[in-house]
């Protein structure tokens, strides 16, 4: 028998450590608990309590996000609209708090908005050879239109009517970061457990196999557009309850974040790759870079570069291992 | 080997191992002038990953490579290796889809005429050399992509002859060719023999490799086993230093009862399909034979939902048939093994477990997975058609040609169901694992399942077949029962001969 033919047995005794030395997230936690070492060290306030849950309350947007485009991008998509999405939905609540109705039925709206919003960018994308990256960029700019067009350029204060996901707390942290936990958790359970998952995959990698293995290409990506759908209306509930306040521009720039954290985490732009863990250590990731630069007192533009340069770093390092591997 | 001769390539000692798991050791190889000389070996056996080094690829970790008596270093890449006349015929098509025949055979090399590109001229010279290797069907002025696979594959040999190929390398070029297309490549072999060019030649196919070789190289788990010279070449012997056996090239397989029909094809036509009728039966091969481009393909295509027919019908246990897609026809238990494994059969990025399981969960309607339980029964597959791998955790992407076969054909046992399509079921697959893959095809039958096998592979059809059904140009041209198949019968079918 050859060195290269594993049976069975032999199989099963490949080690635990081996497998976890195989895996891209073990060196991107290194690689963060080392930053966040140093970091402490050059910034003795980086690593206190108090900076720390500015840190996780300012990452639970971003995260939420990331899951959906790691989903959208995992199926062989991707999704620019959601940043605006998220603006608009957040107007369109404050709009409805503003003028004297409840919470819920803004709640709702916001669902049905994104919903919408996405299932037609999905209808879009699967029933069209039109590239999803054309598409949600269009769709990004109709979506800053129509935020601007419901705040009519002006702002929607609701101080006091919606301030659940922060102001409810357990064990004194905030509902909203329970939220961020439960996504991940129950994301990271259809990964692991369900054929959806599966499927993201088989998408993503083959279109033309997964059609021919037995799956509605076409309805699937609608599912995973949907889906996403109802992540940025969670994303956005969360956003507004934190800032109470509508403005058109309270998710510009958040899709590049959520990208950023789904590529760091392993999530290939091609499609067939990616996974839960990772994007959520991406996520992390793209939130201390950021605040950890901020600790250090590095000028707001000097962040933006050192912020780029991490990101290509990471994806380096990713793609240099899958080489090798 | 010829003393006067010269020799173009000398291998010694090369080694090569991807993330610490070794595929060859210590190789020697050689090629001289005006030689062929054939690498056989089993799937995984590392004869891809062996050209690879050659064609600069890969860098080998250590050993040496001289090509016209220079040693390569460590710079070594395919421009360098085409430069020193090392030409490689990949495969998968390597030409530009969108271009004319002649803009691939000079592309880099273009005559120009007082700064502009002188067409005149190029498709005079292109009209040439096809014609001096005896293809000269093709017109030089038309896309490629126009072109059938095998046409594509003369096109790329009259490049590389274009390109001054001084040793050509060829792996499994004839591997989705018909007879005629597969006589014609070995005339070609033929004529660059007697240019003096050295050729390595890889094929599955063992009749070609006893026909064309002055000498045969046996590989087996990376070691050269032995090299055989003309007069030494013995057909049992070089089977069983590939395979570690004694393996006859005519495959016996036990004969089956067959039952009740289970499937009725009535007057089906479609895309390049015209008015075809069978029936199909419990426990039987039904063989499709024909030409390449007879419509023996698109025929399955249509039985499996995956292009829609234009007339006809389709009865499956004598209920009239109505599939949307390939998952209404998965579900009424219909399987397709597809003969592009790469664009149609493979999530290649995706671990060998992955791939096996996915369309047991579409038939079957499972929603929520088990991971020990995908695990174990990839594994079990890995065992039973003997696939060289990792583990069942690796991607498919890192298996050999062979073993990528053996996958798909996991996920489709594994899929339980009861009518099998096999569109060229043991493509690049080798002579050992032909016989697992005909043993479990038998298995299939003994558990009352029906199977319709399209093959180009003549023994084949011959061996495994109990009935032959003979397409050409779209419709069916005979159908003969098992005591009247061979091989002059369905060549003169295939060729057009009427009922
Ligand atoms: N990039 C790679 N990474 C890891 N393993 C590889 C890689 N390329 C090849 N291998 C392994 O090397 C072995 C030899 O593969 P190779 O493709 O050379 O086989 P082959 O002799 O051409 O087989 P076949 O007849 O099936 O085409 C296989 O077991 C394969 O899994
Ligand atoms: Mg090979």
């Amino acid at each position: 028998m050859s060195e290269l033919q594993v049976n069975k047995a032999e199989i099963n005794k490949i080690p635990i450590g081996k497998k976890i030395l195989k895996n891209d997230n073990t060196y991107l936690l290194t690689g963060l608990i080392l930053y966040i070492v140093v970091i402490s060290m050059i910034a003795p306030n980086f690593a206190t309590q108090y900076n720390f849950s500015v840190v996780l309350q300012q990452l639970v947007v971003p995260a939420i996000l990331a899951v959906g485009m790691c989903l959208v991008m995992v199926s062989g998509g991707i999704d620019l609209s959601v940043g605006n999405l998220l603006s608009l939905a957040a107007c369109f609540m404050a709009f409805v708090i503003y003028n004297g109705g409840s919470v819920f039925v803004a709640i709702l709206s916001a669902i049905v908005i994104c919903v919408a919003g996405n299932l037609f960018v999905g209808f879009i994308i699967s029933r069209t050879d039109l590239e999803p990256f054309i598409v949600t960029l269009g769709m990004m700019i109709a979506y800053k239109g129509l935020a601007l067009i419901t705040t009519n350029g002006a702002e929607f204060p609701i101080m006091g009517e919606m301030g659940f996901a922060t102001s409810i707390r357990f064990f004194n942290f905030p509902l909203m970061i329970f939220i961020m936990i439960a996504v991940y958790i129950l994301f990271w359970f259809i990964f692991r457990y369900s054929r959806f998952g599966r499927r993201l995959y088989a998408v993503g990698d083959n279109p033309e196999a997964a059609f021919l293995a037995g799956i509605n290409v076409k309805n699937f990506k609608l599912l995973v557009y949907g889906i996403n759908g109802l992540l940025v209306a969670l994303a956005s509930i969360i956003m507004l309850s934190r800032n109470e306040v509508g403005n058109p521009y309270l998710g510009t720039g958040l899709e590049l974040d959520a990208i950023a954290a789904a590529v760091v985490g392993g999530t290939a732009l091609s499609g067939g790759k990616g996974n839960i863990i990772g994007t959520f250590l991406g996520a992390v990731w793209i939130g201390i870079i950021s605040n950890s630069l901020n600790v250090v007192g590095v000028s707001a533009f000097v962040q933006y570069i050192v912020t780029g340069g991490i990101i290509i770093a990471a994806v380096l390092v990713n793609s240099l291992r899958s080489k090798n591997a | 080997m010829v003393a006067e001769s010269k020799r173009l390539l000398n291998i010694e000692g090369v080694s090569k191992s991807f993330s610490g798991v070794t595929v060859f050791s210590d190789f020697d190889f050689d090629i001289y002038e005006g030689e062929v000389h054939c690498l056989c070996g089993e799937n995984g056996a590392g004869k891809s990953t062996f050209i690879k080094i050659l064609s600069g690829a890969h860098l080998p970790d250590g050993g040496k490579v001289v090509i016209n008596g220079e040693e390569v270093d460590d710079k070594y890449n395919p421009s360098i290796a085409m430069k020193l006349g090392v030409q490689t015929i990949y495969q998968e098509h390597t030409l530009m889809q969108n271009l004319t025949v002649m803009e691939n055979l000079f592309v880099g090399k273009e005559i120009v005429k007082r700064g502009v590109v002188d067409r005149e001229e190029m498709y005079k010279q292109s009209l040439d050399v096809l014609h001096e290797i005896g293809v000269d069907t093709i017109d030089p002025s038309s896309p490629v992509r126009e072109l059938g696979t095998a046409q594509q594959k003369f096109v790329q040999i009259a490049k590389a002859f274009v390109g001054k190929a001084k040793i050509m390398i060829m792996d499994e070029p004839t591997a989705s060719f018909g007879i005629h297309e597969i006589e014609q490549l070995l005339n070609i072999v033929g004529f660059l023999k007697s240019q003096g060019i050295g050729v390595l030649y890889i094929s599955h196919h063992l009749e070609e490799v006893f026909r064309i070789a002055d000498r045969v190289t046996v590989i087996r788990d990376g070691e050269k086993i032995r090299t055989y010279k003309k007069d030494e070449i013995n057909q049992s012997s070089i089977i069983k230093d590939m395979v570690g056996r004694d393996t006859s090239m005519m495959y016996k397989r036990d004969t089956v009862d067959i039952g009740e029909v289970v499937m009725e094809v009535n007057h089906v036509s479609g895309p390049g399909v015209e008015d075809v009728s069978f029936n199909l039966r419990k426990g039987e091969i039904v063989g499709f034979a024909g030409l390449v481009g007879a419509g023996r393909t698109e025929l399955a295509e249509l039985l499996f939902a995956r292009k829609k027919l234009t007339s006809g019908e389709i009865l499956i246990n004598g209920k009239k048939t109505n599939f949307k897609t390939p998952k209404d026809a998965i579900k009424a238990g219909m399987c397709m093994i597809t003969e592009d494994r790469q664009l149609s059969g493979l999530f290649l990025n995706q671990s060998i477990s992955l791939n096996t399981i996915l369309v047991h969960s579409s038939k079957n309607d499972t929603k929520i997975m088990d991971p020990k339980k995908e695990d174990s029964v990839s594994s079990e597959y890995i065992d039973k058609l003997k696939t060289k791998c990792t583990g069942p955790d690796q991607k498919v992407r890192f298996l050999s040609g062979g073993n990528q076969q053996k996958v798909i054909l996991s996920k489709w046992f594994y899929a339980e169901g009861d009518i099998f399509i096999f569109d060229e079921p043991t493509r690049g697959v080798d002579i050992g694992a032909k016989e697992e893959i005909y043993q479990l095809m038998v298995e299939l039958c003994n558990q009352g399942k029906a199977i319709i096998m399209i093959s180009s592979d003549m023994p084949e059809v011959i061996a495994m077949s109990d009935r032959v059904i003979i397409m050409n140009k779209g419709k069916k041209s005979a159908e003969i029962d098992k005591d009247k198949i061979n091989s002059e019968t369905i060549l003169s079918y295939a060729l057009g001969g009427t009922v």
